[in-house]
């Protein structure tokens, strides 16, 4: 279809309605971004080459715990898997003890702690809950909780090259890998 | 004491301009786009001797929080001058001319850009000029419209830049750096074009005098120069994506 650049006029409004990427004055319809047309059902959309990512039940994102609570870790959301362009807002999201794993957790302690990189779904785009029940879900990344220094997976379990320290958490498939 | 620098600078010889350009010719433009890889949208932009460089970040978190506007997003504008951008090395950092040329440049940004879209989120945008050669305000505003559409960011038009200046009492057409330091007056122009027409001016300022009808003259020269970068702007955005959809 058509690529148009902002500004561009689209038509009238007796041909169609105004929907994403679009607006209306005086009668008219422009495009608000760059993009292409898509007419459907007489609404018109302009479907953007580049656009803010949007986070939609579902999606996987990567955050880091910011904040512990009694059984809940908060975790600040900053990317969305495979969008290479950061979120508009860095929104703070839930991580309950009932969605880090599919079996029973007592402590969320020993799951996921304070400064951890998370990679998790989107369960609630709403009020941004998450869960890590996925395999290739949980801790991708953490730090000793003695002398701040990266863990290393062994087996299950992480150990701190500086100082033996051993913790538990609920790993990742992708731990220590640098990918996601 | 302008008067007497023009008896000494002849900057209009045979009715032609020191560089052979007519008074209504504007110098030579070339503009890339998404040439920075980490920017969510940049520009690359050449208009004689000036060279500049635009990025877009955002719509991101802005900080510091108390910024943030509930109900719409806040644009930031940085113009900065390279330290070699000029003949003399400038001082780095921003000093009182371009704390108030990214201000008057902001508000013409905040015509078109529909902030509203992005409630308490701030819009960035940084220009550096790599080499100076007068009019960079203009240019810069260009240079940072093609960043913005490239951003994928929301607008009403696009926002096209040019000045005027008076040399040896004629008016011409984006002045370069002779005429603007030795004429006895300029004026940029900042226009909003939606599909192909002028809808309003976004910036205008001046420096020295011009008469009614000098300046009369002096918009519709700009105002034809405007439409000219406009096409430029758009085929430059046009290109890369058309490009892109190749691959």
């Amino acid at each position: 279809m058509k690529l148009v650049l902002p500004g561009d006029k689209i038509g009238f409004v007796e041909e169609f309605v105004a929907g994403k990427g679009a607006f209306e004055e005086s009668g008219e319809i422009f495009a608000s971004v760059l993009g292409r047309v898509e007419i459907r059902d007489r609404v018109v959309n302009v479907e953007p080459f580049k656009s803010v990512p949007e986070i939609k039940k579902g999606d996987v994102v990567l955050g880091r715990v910011v904040d512990m609570r009694n059984s809940l870790a908060l975790i600040e959301l900053t990317r969305k898997k495979g969008v290479d362009r950061g979120l508009m807002h860095i929104g703070i999201a839930a991580l309950h003890v009932s969605n880090v794993q599919n079996g029973y957790l007592k402590e969320l302690d020993t799951a996921v702690r304070y400064m951890d990189i998370i990679k998790a779904r989107v369960i609630d785009a709403e009020n941004l809950k998450l869960s890590t029940k996925e395999s290739e879900m949980g801790v991708i990344k953490s730090i000793c909780s003695f002398c701040r220094n990266q863990m290393v997976r062994k087996g299950n379990e992480l150990v701190c090259p500086e100082c033996g320290n051993t913790e538990k958490r609920k790993l990742s498939t992708d731990y220590g890998k640098g990918d996601w | 004491m302008s008067d007497e620098m023009n008896d000494e600078m002849q900057l209009i010889v045979d009715g032609k301009r020191l560089d052979g350009r007519k008074f209504d010719e504007l110098r030579e433009v070339k503009i890339e786009t998404g040439v920075l890889k980490r920017a969510d949208g940049s520009c690359y932009l050449e208009m004689g001797n000036n060279k500049m460089i635009a990025a877009v970040y955002g719509p991101r978190e802005a900080f510091p929080r108390h910024m943030q506007d509930p109900s719409r997003a806040i644009i930031r504008y940085r113009y900065s001058m390279a330290p070699f951008s000029v003949d003399e090395r400038k001082r780095p950092g921003p000093d009182r001319r371009s704390v108030e040329i990214s201000k008057v440049s902001r508000e013409a940004f905040e015509l078109v850009v529909m902030k509203e879209l992005y409630p308490r989120s701030g819009i960035d945008i940084f220009v550096e000029v790599l080499q100076a050669d007068a009019g960079t305000r203009a240019a810069c505003i260009n240079a940072a419209s093609v960043a913005l559409v490239d951003a994928g960011i929301a607008m009403k038009g696009i926002v096209t830049s040019v000045a005027i200046a008076k040399v040896n009492g004629e008016i011409v057409l984006d002045p370069f750096k002779e005429e603007d330091n030795y004429g006895e007056a300029d004026m940029p122009f900042a226009f909003v074009i939606r599909d192909g027409e002028i809808k309003s001016i976004g910036l205008l300022q001046m420096d020295g005098k011009l008469s009614y009808d000098e300046i009369r003259k002096g918009l519709e020269m700009a105002k034809k120069g405007a439409m000219e970068i406009y096409r430029l702007q758009r085929e430059a955005i046009i290109r890369k994506y058309s490009l892109e959809e190749v691959e």
